[in-house]
């Protein structure tokens, strides 16, 4: 292996380019430090490198749908049924080239390439509540979070000025609202099951959902304008309607003059100087040319998503770590979360047949948590609780088409809207266990000659229960808004299909229980930094990228004042 | 093994592909010359025969016929590079049930005799036959997967096999016509870039009556 002796040296340096790693880009170098970007994969150009952004489904040669052949390169990556398309698949890794290792089946979606997952996320942005932060200490369950609602309040905010976040404000004290741009609009069906909600219920209510999509007026980033409602977002947005690193946070960066990006650098160990007891800088190899080179830096940002900051700290073994970098606790790799989901209930809705909707909503309802809020919304089976994401449409073919059974009247009753659908389905918090977790086999080795991540991890008893509750009480809503052939389903679901995994490296107030401390810094070197899911002490009930923007933007501007305090 | 897997999942997969909604969108592009194709999963009799089937399911009206859009040549390409495994193996052991009956019905000795009406009469047979018939040939399929997947020898339960098949072969020919570049562009109310989104207005408004294409 060649080592590159020419050390080049930057005041921070950043490891990962999605939602987290944009984020400490952007504000790492708009505060003057001179930054180094690295991203394991290749890079990935707003607009130029989208090329599915115009295609429709008769530009692909089977339609819009993975061959066999893809199927066998993403087997695992295609586990969601929806991630892997002909038009997103280049934003997915090849399960062949990146193996991974399943004690209990783990799904890890990912994609390496600069943006990361911030291209392909589902865009649902939501706060989260005081009664998430207390929530641990409160039940006496893993340990506390080190902040509360007060602390990341204003950081919430600050970030999503930024962003654009689409939604209604409603006042609720477990989902608190978000500076808003105006909120899209509910179907006819949906408007109809918020009222039956209304007015049947008085724990309870139905929104639209609250996600990072410009509704009205700009975004600084690219040159971001309102969405276009044609719901193509996971190849990448020419207009830059909804948030990603790509459009926003990365030529943000990039205009300050004080980043430098490097693709295709597979970041492995931070290193670590055991006189200063500081990092010191990363090892890289180059994911071409498999060459080993090393960067140095005054502070590190670990923002490569949960699994991956987690296992370079992992690898960063030396005297002074001898099971990884940080991990006195021995909880590095442990409490992994994820959010559980496919069960619910879907049903037909009779009527509104001269009723339709115009442009492609990227977005669905949002039916905010209301059970274990205190009083009579507490619950004996389970702690903690879900919401629903959902939505209502018209299908293409019914019934009443099918029985036309074929010829030109059926070939008509085809072209037209057909009946109304509508489902719910069901976001729910995992608990974060200390036995859920991931390790690195050194016996299986990557390409790049690094140990392979294994997952071992599943839902308890809590998670179990609580699912019962999900599909029961989502029946039941939409057997009360006078909906038709009402089915609950739960699905086949294991941890990671959520796309949310988290927790592997949490924060903490004590370091012999807990990898990072209030400031998302490594209780035992002071200039690392993890600001992405491996952070989250508790997983909550909402979809996490804001709060890791929010941490990310915080944990920057306290790195950068200890910088210069010299504190670090 | 294999086979075994295959009989287990009849119309499972298949029915997927009916059922997934809006999701599933499939078109070749209609620049391909219609007038000769190699077929790559089908053999060129089965060819022709789906192209008979799907040209009675979807004629030409005032808007384009399944035989004029080559609907059936996608679907070849469909079953060749996307649908599973199984459903492949399980088609390749309808599709010659389907010929088989077809031919017998009709009394005649080849595909390429089969006329529109002789199609016309076979569908009506399948696609509309009453409940207690088309309950009967789903329990036969039943009791057929069942018997092989226990390595039993059982007889194909010939109609309901076919029933399956016309069924799956339906549903894909109508996502293809649904995703057609002529149809999704021409018929159906196309709008690539919308630019704004309203959720609950008259259908007239929205669209005239059509469905949306995209």
């Amino acid at each position: 292996m060649n080592i590159n002796n020419n050390i080049t040296e930057y005041d921070a340096i950043v490891v990962g380019t999605g939602i987290s790693g944009g984020w400490a880009a952007k504000e790492l170098t708009e505060k003057g430090l001179k930054t180094l970007v690295l991203e394991r994969g290749r890079d990935v150009k707003h607009i130029d490198d989208y090329p599915t952004m115009n295609k429709d489904p008769w530009d692909f040669p089977h339609g819009d749908v993975i061959t066999q052949e893809t199927k066998e390169r993403q087997s695992k990556q295609s586990r969601t049924g929806y991630t892997t398309r002909e038009s997103t698949k280049h934003f997915f890794v090849d399960d062949i080239d990146h193996p991974y290792n399943e004690t209990q089946q783990f799904d890890w979606c990912r994609g390496y390439h600069v943006g990361g997952r911030s291209l392909t996320w589902g865009r649902q942005s939501y706060r989260r509540g005081e009664v998430d932060f207390e929530a641990n200490a409160k039940e006496g369950i893993a340990v506390d979070w080190p902040i509360r609602y007060k602390e990341i309040e204003p950081w919430y905010s600050y970030v999503e000025r930024h962003v654009g976040i689409s939604g209604e404000s409603l006042n609720l004290p477990q989902l608190p609202d978000s500076v808003f741009l105006k909120p899209m609009e509910l179907s006819c069906v949906e408007d109809h099951l918020k009222g039956s909600i209304a007015e049947k219920y008085d724990d309870r209510l139905l929104t639209i959902g609250r996600v990072a999509h410009i509704t009205e007026g700009t975004k600084p980033g690219a040159g971001r304008i309102s969405c276009q409602y044609r719901n193509r977002c996971s190849r990448g947005c020419p207009f830059g309607g909804y948030f990603s690193s790509n459009s926003s946070t990365l030529p943000m960066a990039e205009a300050t003059g004080n980043m430098t990006m490097r693709a295709n650098s597979v970041v492995h160990e931070v290193l670590y100087n055991p006189e200063t007891k500081r990092a010191t800088g990363v090892r890289v190899i180059d994911a071409h040319t498999k060459e080993s080179i090393e960067f140095k830096a005054k502070v590190i940002f670990l923002c490569a998503s949960a699994v991956a900051s987690t296992a370079i700290l992992m690898q960063s073994k030396s005297a002074a770590f001898p099971n990884g970098m940080g991990n006195a606790s021995g909880e590095l790799g442990h409490n992994i979360m994820d959010h559980h989901f496919q069960v619910g209930a879907r049903a037909d809705v009779e009527g509104y047949e001269d009723q339709y909707y115009k442009g492609r909503r990227p977005n669905g309802v949002f039916i905010p948590r209301f059970r274990n809020l205190g009083g009579k919304t507490n619950q004996k089976d389970f702690l903690r609780g879900y919401g629903y994401q959902g939505g209502g449409g018209r299908g293409s073919w019914t019934e009443n088409v099918k029985e036309m059974a074929y010829g030109s009247e059926f070939k008509e009753a085809i072209l037209n809207p057909g009946g109304w659908t509508i489902g719910l389905n069901g976001f729910g918090e995992v608990l974060p266990y200390h036995d859920n977790k991931m390790t690195l086999d050194y016996d299986k080795l990557d390409q790049w000659g690094l140990p392979t991540v294994t997952f071992d991890a599943n839902l308890g008893e809590n998670e179990w229960n609580m699912r019962k509750d999900m599909q029961e009480q989502a029946m039941e809503m939409l057997d009360n808004a006078g909906f038709k052939n009402v089915k609950g389903y739960d699905n086949n679901y294991h941890l990671g299909l959520g796309i949310h995994e988290m927790g592997t490296a949490r924060m903490g107030r004590d370091p012999k229980t807990s990898v990072l401390n209030g400031n998302n810094q490594l209780h035992e070197v002071p200039n690392v930094f993890v600001t992405d899911g491996a952070a989250m002490t508790s997983a909550g009930n909402v979809n996490p990228s804001l709060t890791y923007m929010a941490l990310t933007a915080r944990a920057v501007d306290f790195a950068v004042k200890e910088l210069k305090k010299m504190n670090l | 093994m294999q086979r075994r897997t295959a009989l287990k999942n009849i119309g499972l997969s298949f029915g997927a592909i009916t059922l997934s909604s809006t999701v599933v969108s499939l078109f070749e592009s209609c620049q391909t010359s219609q007038a000769h194709w190699t077929p790559e999963f089908f053999t060129s009799e089965q060819a022709q025969l789906v192209s008979k089937i799907v040209d009675v399911m979807l004629p030409k009206t005032q808007t384009p016929g399944a035989k004029e859009l080559n609907i059936s040549q996608f679907m070849d390409g469909f079953m060749a590079h996307v649908v599973s495994p199984e459903d492949r193996e399980f088609a390749q052991i309808a599709i010659p049930v389907v010929s088989k009956l077809f031919l017998e019905a009709s009394g005649k000795a080849k595909v390429t005799e089969i006329s529109n009406e002789d199609v016309d009469v076979q569908l009506n047979r399948f696609l509309r036959a009453d409940k207690a018939t088309q309950e009967a040939r789903q329990q036969a399929l039943g009791t057929w997967s069942e018997a092989i997947s226990n390595v039993e020898a059982s007889s194909i339960p010939e109609e309901g096999v076919a029933h399956e098949m016309i069924n799956s072969l339906r549903s894909l020919a109508v996502y293809a016509y649904k995703n057609n570049e002529i149809i999704g562009e021409t018929v159906l109310a196309y709008a690539p870039v919308p630019g704004e989104q309203k959720g609950c207005i008259s259908l007239e408004e929205a669209t005239g009556g059509r469905a949306w294409s995209l």
